[in-house]
């Protein structure tokens, strides 16, 4: 193979079907990366679209697009959050303060319990666990996002779910909704992969 | 069978899952924590989904209508990740 020879890529209407069948999905990690600020969420998916629209050249086909776009949202918060510090920085008390004041009676957990102990979490466990639980990353792709080895994801998906156990737990929301069939099957395949993190 | 530390409080079965590394788990506290975690991954589902889910607001739409093919032109190929 020749090493003057061109990078293959997809035509712009293939990259733009491409691109226009994943905002869903990239607004969904935005608006996690922004902890439900949903205005911030939507001007962040919008600037990773245009940014990825405009370096469509560098996309690799057969390679995830999904994960491409995410580390481009991903890093342009990032970029965005050290600027204005501020107005952004993590507020450890006030979502301790959020989470044990709005917790509500009885034992279900509902999404707005999960929501808000998912808020306490730190940036790097949240970050594995909506990827990989709730956006349904493979473990690699989540890792090609947030740019770290597979081991550390799984790692990191690990300490988050048993963070946010913790959190529920802490503030009265026993996780006691388990649905038989699925968490028997699922049994076998977690202690493989817990596993494999050590 | 682990003994229990006298005096130590009387640990809910839900608090296993959080307390204990896997490895210090009885075989039946292991099964449960691990259900748990499963579960809870299973719980953060929704709110991706419910997100994904919504209609597209028509910023964009606008994006998408700008966003012209012009194949082999146009397309700067700078490093799209803006890693710092």
């Amino acid at each position: 193979m020749s090493i003057t020879e061109e990078k293959p890529r997809l035509s712009d209407a293939d990259f733009k079907r491409e691109l226009e069948s994943l905002i869903p999905q990239i607004r969904a990690f935005a608006r996690f990366l922004c902890q439900s600020d949903r205005a911030r969420a939507d001007d962040l998916a919008q600037e990773g679209l245009l940014r990825a629209w405009q370096a469509r050249a560098s996309f690799t086909p057969g390679t995830q697009m999904r994960a491409w776009i995410f580390v481009i949202t991903r890093n342009l918060f990032y970029s965005e959050r050290r600027r204005a510090w501020r107005s952004v920085a993590y507020d450890e008390t006030a979502a301790e303060r959020t989470l044990k004041t709005e917790a509500v009676q009885g034992d279900q957990m509902d999404l707005d319990d999960v929501r808000r102990a998912l808020a306490t979490l730190p940036d790097d466990q949240r970050e594995a666990l909506v990827l990989v639980s709730a956006g349904g990353l493979s473990y690699e792709e989540a890792a090609t996002v947030c740019g770290c080895a597979v081991g550390t994801i799984k790692s990191r998906v690990n300490r988050g779910r048993k963070a946010l156990l913790a959190k529920l737990e802490s503030t009265g929301m026993p996780a006691r909704d388990l649905p038989a069939d699925h968490a028997l099957a699922s049994l076998v395949a977690d202690a493989k992969r817990v596993a494999t993190d050590r | 069978m682990a003994k229990r530390e006298e005096g130590a409080k009387e640990p809910a079965a839900k608090s296993a899952a959080v307390q204990k590394p896997l490895k210090a788990m009885t075989p039946a506290e292991r099964e449960e924590a691990l259900t748990r975690q499963r579960a809870l991954g299973k719980q953060l589902k929704p709110l991706w989904d419910d997100i994904a889910k919504e209609p597209l607001p028509d910023d964009f739409l606008n994006i998408l209508k700008d966003m012209a093919p012009e194949d082999g032109e146009g397309a700067d190929g700078d490093d799209p990740t803006g890693a710092p």
